[in-house]
Formats: C-alpha cells, sequence, structure tokens
C-alpha cells in the first residue's frame, strides 16, 4: 500500500489554498457546527426561538424609533416588514461574524493539540448561523403573509441573495477571527464595529435616498448589496438596486478570496501565538 | 523497499521572545505600516535586545515503520514541540520532517470533549477530531464503549462523569484510530493500575501491528518497557540517540530536572544576616552524591548552613514532595538538637536520613525551610530545590507480583506480615 507522504517545513510566500483538504476534512466540519448547535440548546431555554427574537425586538424597536417617530421614507412598504427583511440577513451577519471571529481562540486546545485543516473552524461557525438564518426566515414569510405581500418573479433571485449573505459573512469572519488570533485588541472595538456597521447599511433606511452613482458605490459595504437585494427579492420594493448588487458581489468576492490565502498564510502560526 | 516512517531533518524551531512591548499588537501593527522607514530601524534595536530562543536546534534522526521510539528529556527540552513539528501542528524555523503515512496524534487525553455533550455524542466529536470518519466510528461503537467500561453511562452528559470515566473514554476513542504513526504524549499518567495496563497493551498492539509509536513519558518504567529505542533531548538539542536502556540510565544520571545537589558561595547563599544556605545534596550510606537510588536504600538529605549571631538553634525542615506535586511528609529536628550547646557562630551540617522501603517509585522534590521560633522568623525558604529519583532495580515479581505498572500508592513501605498456619485440614469435598 502506498502511503501518503507528508513534509512539515517552514513556509514561505504564498501558499496554495488546498481546499480539497477541507473537502477531506468534511465530517469534522459538520459534527463541530452540530455541536455547537447541540450545545446551545442544552444550554439555553428558548433554544432556537432566539433566532427570531433578536431581529425581532430589533425590527419593533425601530419601527417605533425610525418609522413612527422619525418617518424615515421606506420605499412605499409597511415599515415593520421593510426593517424586519433587512434585519434577517443582518443578525445572520453579525451572528456569524461573532462566532467566527472567536472561532480560533475559542478552540485553542485544540488547534494546540490536534492537526487539521484551521479552516474548518470559522467554516463551522458560519454554518450554525444558517440554521438561526432559516427560523428567522420562516417568521419574515409569516409577517409578508400579514401584510398581505406578494413575492414578485424577482424572487426566483433570492437563493443568489443567501449566496451573497454567505459569502460576506465567511469573507469578514475569516479575516477577524485571523486578527483575533493576534490582536487581542479587536476583541473591545467588535461590538462597536458592529454598531457602527449596522448604520453604514441601508438597514433602518432605503438606500435609493441616495442618488446614483453614490447609491452604486454604496455596495462597497457588502451588506448594502445584501440587505437591498433581500427587500428587492422578496417585497418588490420598485427601485431595482443593480449598481448595488454588481459592486457589493465584486467586494464580498474579494474579501473572502483574500481573506482566505491570508488565513492560509498565516495558519501555521496559529499554535504558537494562542 | 524504504520502509522509513518518520525522517527529521536539521529541525529548528526559534521563538522570539519580546522584551517590553509585545510582539503583533495593533498599536505596534499600525505603527509599522505607518513608519515602514523608522520601524525597520526601531527592528534593528529590538532584535539586539530581544530574546530568541531556539526551543529545538539541529535535531536529525530517522525512524523506520514499526519502532517504538521514546523521548525523554526534562520539562521544556523541546520533546513536545518536536511532536507538534511531526503531528503538523506547526510548522519549523529550520529544517524539515518527512512522514510516512497517516499520523494519529495523543497530545492530550480527550481533545475536544465537550463536558455538555453525552458520551456518546463526545465519541462521535472526538473520533473526528481525531481523523477518524463517522462510518469508521459507527463501525467501532460498542468496541470503544466496551474498551472505556461506560456501557450505562454512555448518554449521561460527560460533566457527570468521574475523572477516570472521562480519560477511559477520551483513550479509548484515541485507542481506535486507524494510523500508521502514533504519537503519545504523557498521556497513560492517568487512570488506574488496570486501565493502565490497558493502555499499555493497546500501545504494544499498535507496535506489533507494525506501526510506528513515538512515545513521550517521565514515568521511567513505562517508558522502559514500550519502547526498544530512545531519544535524549536536553535544552532544544539532541543529546544521545541510542537504545532505550542506555538513554535512561544517561538521563537518570546527568539530565534530570532539578539537580540532586546545590552548593553556593558565601556572598550568593540564601538567607540572611543570621542563618545561610550552603549547600544542600541527597546522598546515600557510602557519603556520595545521587541522581538515583534503590528503592531498598536509605536516602540522606545533608544540609551544610552556616550561623551568625544567632542565640538560639534554627529549625530545619525539609518537606518531601512527589512528582505529582503531592505533600508526603515533612520533617525537622527540633528535637534531636534542643539541648545540645549552641555556639552562635557556626557551620552546621544537619543530615535528615529517610529509610529505605518508604518512598514509591519515582521522583522525590524537596522544599526546605530554615526558621527560628521565638520570634519566629523565615530565614530560608527554598521550593523545589533538590530532587532525585527513586528506582526499583528488583526484579518485577519480586515484589509488585504480575503487575507490569507501577505499585499503586504515594508510599511503598516494607511491612511486616504475620502469617501462620492455624491448623491442617482435610480437604473439603466439593459438590459437583
Amino acid at each position: 500500500m502506498q502511503k501518503k507522504i507528508y513534509i512539515r517545513e517552514p513556509s514561505h510566500g504564498w501558499i496554495k489554498l488546498n481546499l480539497y483538504e477541507l473537502w477531506e476534512f468534511r465530517e469534522l466540519l459538520f459534527i463541530l457546527a452540530w455541536r455547537d448547535v447541540s450545545i446551545r440548546y442544552k444550554q439555553t431555554i428558548l433554544g432556537g426561538l432566539w433566532a427570531i427574537i433578536q431581529p425581532f425586538v430589533t425590527m419593533v424597536i425601530f419601527s417605533v424609533v425610525f418609522g413612527k417617530l422619525a418617518k424615515i421614507p421606506s420605499d412605499n412598504i409597511p415599515y415593520p416588514i421593510f426593517s424586519y427583511a433587512a434585519l434577517v440577513p443582518w443578525s445572520f451577519f453579525v451572528n456569524s461574524l461573532n462566532k467566527s471571529s472567536l472561532s480560533l481562540i475559542s478552540n485553542t486546545n485544540l488547534i494546540n493539540k490536534v492537526y487539521f485543516p484551521r479552516l474548518i473552524l470559522p467554516f463551522s461557525a458560519i454554518i450554525v448561523g444558517i440554521m438561526d438564518f432559516f427560523i428567522a426566515f420562516i417568521m419574515l414569510l409569516l409577517m409578508m403573509l400579514f401584510y398581505g405581500i406578494i413575492p414578485t418573479i424577482a424572487l426566483i433571485y433570492l437563493p443568489f441573495f443567501i449566496l451573497l449573505t454567505l459569502i460576506t459573512s465567511l469573507g469578514i469572519g475569516i479575516w477577524i477571527a485571523t486578527f483575533n488570533v493576534k490582536f487581542y485588541d479587536l476583541q473591545n472595538a467588535f461590538p462597536f464595529i458592529i454598531q457602527a456597521w449596522m448604520f453604514a447599511t441601508p438597514i433602518a433606511y432605503p438606500s435609493s435616498l441616495l442618488k446614483e452613482p453614490w447609491r452604486s458605490l454604496y455596495g462597497l459595504n457588502p451588506m448594502s448589496g445584501v440587505v437591498e437585494g433581500f427587500r428587492w427579492a422578496l417585497l418588490g420594493t420598485t427601485t431595482s438596486p443593480g449598481g448595488i448588487l454588481i459592486v457589493s458581489f465584486v467586494t464580498a468576492c474579494v474579501i473572502l478570496i483574500c481573506g482566505l490565502f491570508y488565513f492560509k498564510r498565516v495558519e501555521h502560526t496559529f499554535a504558537d501565538f494562542l | 523497499m524504504n520502509n522509513f516512517s518518520i525522517t527529521a531533518e536539521n529541525i529548528g524551531k526559534q521563538y522570539q521572545i519580546k522584551k517590553g512591548q509585545r510582539y503583533g499588537t495593533l498599536k505596534e501593527t499600525i505603527y509599522r505600516m505607518l513608519n515602514p522607514f523608522q520601524y525597520q530601524k526601531k527592528i534593528a534595536i529590538d532584535n539586539e535586545t530581544d530574546e530568541r530562543i531556539w526551543a529545538l536546534k539541529d535535531v536529525s534522526f530517522s525512524i523506520s515503520q514499526g519502532e517504538v521510539v521514546g523521548l525523554i528529556g526534562r520539562n521544556g527540552a523541546g520533546k513536545s514541540t518536536l511532536l507538534k513539528i511531526i503531528a503538523g501542528i506547526t510548522t519549523p524555523t529550520t529544517g524539515k520532517a518527512i512522514v510516512a503515512g497517516k499520523i494519529g496524534c495523543l497530545l492530550e487525553v480527550g481533545a475536544g470533549f465537550h463536558p455538555f455533550l453525552t458520551g456518546r455524542e463526545n465519541i462521535f466529536l472526538s473520533g473526528s477530531i481525531l481523523g477518524l470518519s463517522r462510518a469508521d466510528i459507527k463501525k467501532k461503537f460498542d468496541e470503544i464503549v466496551a474498551f472505556a467500561e461506560i456501557e450505562n453511562f454512555i448518554d449521561t452528559q460527560i460533566k457527570y462523569y468521574s475523572s477516570g470515566m472521562y480519560t477511559r473514554l477520551a483513550f479509548a476513542v484515541a485507542a481506535h484510530m486507524v494510523v500508521d504513526i502514533l504519537i503519545v504524549d504523557e498521556v497513560l499518567s492517568v487512570g488506574d493500575i488496570a486501565f493502565q495496563k490497558k493502555c499499555l497493551g493497546t500501545m504494544d498492539e499498535a507496535a506489533s501491528d507494525g506501526r510506528t509509536v513515538l512515545f513521550v513519558s517521565h514515568n521511567m518504567s513505562t517508558i522502559k518497557r514500550l519502547c526498544s529505542r530512545g531519544i535524549l533531548f536536553h535544552e532544544g538539542k539532541m543529546i544521545m540517540d541510542a537504545k532505550i536502556d542506555n538513554i535512561v540510565s544517561q538521563y537518570l544520571d546527568n539530565y534530570l530536572d532539578t539537580p540532586s545537589q546545590k552548593t553556593w558561595t558565601y556572598s550568593e547563599s540564601p538567607g540572611n544576616n543570621h542563618v545561610r544556605l550552603l549547600s544542600i545534596r541527597a546522598k546515600n550510606i557510602q557519603d556520595a552524591t545521587i541522581q538515583s537510588i534503590d528503592i531498598r536504600d536509605k536516602v540522606g538529605i545533608e544540609i551544610i548552613y552556616q550561623m551568625n549571631e544567632l542565640n538560639q538553634w534554627p529549625l530545619v525542615i525539609v518537606h518531601f514532595i512527589n512528582a505529582e506535586w503531592l505533600h508526603l511528609f515533612s520533617s525537622h529536628d527540633y528535637y534531636h538538637k534542643q539541648f545540645s550547646f549552641i555556639h552562635s557562630n557556626s557551620e552546621i551540617c544537619s543530615t535528615c536520613w529517610i529509610p529505605g522501603h518508604l518512598f514509591n517509585q519515582g521522583r522525590i522534590y524537596i522544599h526546605l525551610e530554615i526558621i527560628t521560633l521565638s520570634p519566629q522568623k523565615n530565614h530560608v525558604t527554598l521550593k523545589d530545590i533538590i530532587s532525585f529519583e527513586i528506582v526499583d532495580q528488583r526484579r518485577l515479581e519480586e515484589m509488585k507480583g504480575p503487575f507490569g505498572g507501577q505499585w499503586p500508592g504515594v508510599m511503598r513501605p516494607d511491612l511486616k506480615w504475620d502469617i501462620k498456619q492455624n491448623k491442617t485440614m482435610f480437604p473439603v469435598k466439593l459438590n459437583r
């Protein structure tokens, strides 16, 4: 039998991604994700309900503050569903970021004691979030029913926007996870960054407040593309967000690909830093 | 056919220990980005003051398939770093290691175990972390449970497990890895004797199946029993690569963590104006300093100190600690010098004798205190100052019976047994 030969040597320069190795370890990926989900269900009383409570409560607050008091326009859609449709992907993004940013430092003893492709950790953190996302999404469908909103043909693009959400969360999650290993400062800045990011994303207000080309440039924040895309596909907002979408998609892909390469490059130092 | 298993070529691993500012803080990185030129200068200055430590240097060896090799050395000698490099957890700074085949890595018992999950769930979790496929785990599930002897608790969360059950389960999963090379780091020191025996059996089996085993342990008797070849490390360097018996005796004689003797010049000696500790050592009855001593022999702890202007006898206290950091007992010399004449300026040599047949096998560490009682004052307090090894050189059967491992218990006194034959009887006929 031919044995596989492994060579351990100092690494320098850019390393190939070796995504095949990730595929070989796919069982570990899912079992780690399953671990996190099952632990949450054992530790919390409300379990999966939290996936709804978080965006729902935010939606209520937004509706009162921005919808009723500040009277922010909402593309002629009832404000509650206007903001909730954005909060569903946003919550997924925030939770994935939270989990993947901690994924390396909270698994220190695994990293120090066992070999496996480290990318598994931020990847599995994202998978955990997907389940929450679908729970919150069901709530969104119920709300659409309640407001009597019938989706247009644009609905067929929804899977694409879900994919864009995944790419964005994974891309940024990988960067933050890597930085967190080296810079403990980031943990303190994280809640603040997320808050600022939320207001930089058209969640409480529509991006149609901006004129082109500024509106398309707004897509440099990939989450604006995601949020506007969700609204367009589900609620049929009249102003098509084409420009934003393209810019967001390209940005998200660049972030993810650079993130993967950067991660691979510093991967071998994790055990020394942690 | 070339049947090598692991080849190391000039492996070196360097760690950088920054003095002052921690490397890799956000502040430093931003500074570096903003002032690339000045940063280069700063680096040059830092490099002079930084300490770079070679955790491993110029390590080369070749291990062929099926060999069982023990890595020996004191803590920080580089054994674990080497294992981590071979396992792929970290990369070497220089040189390279070539590994043929799949590696199973047992650097920690229960890697990835989660207290909130049940035993069953943890078997799957830990199994996949160790590289077993789901199908493999399913196939071997019953075997693993039986090996760990936890049939009744398999669906209980492991936070309710006793530490023994936890260890057994962890090792059971690891023992069923399908690998070509097994790396084991100091994990057999846990669990009860029967389980340790079982683990050793598994490792024997692994070796006889033609798997390569790399084994790190501080337990010399286990390592001698398991391995045929040994590699001795000291301060990151490979000292010797030879048969295990030679390696173990070399290690015991010359490279143990805490030496068995310490001496100071007067100006450097620990203590204060009244008491100065000049030397301390472990010796045998022939008055020779010893590194290791047979379990049957007397050990003397000799303390030489100088007292100045002290109008009472100081009290010397010796504490005996074992390798698990368990305080075995302490001894003081209060009653032995209370009534003798004291000269206020003199050098004192006192020796505390511990009878043979008292310590169990293993390493014994000494803490020393010298105090005066009225007024109470500590003159010398030294922890882990010297140590020595208690070894059992008799044939196993003589004392320990059929047991392969260490005799249980922290002490091993030779006690008197009264055995008499009360009366002789006719054989009782058994009803079959």
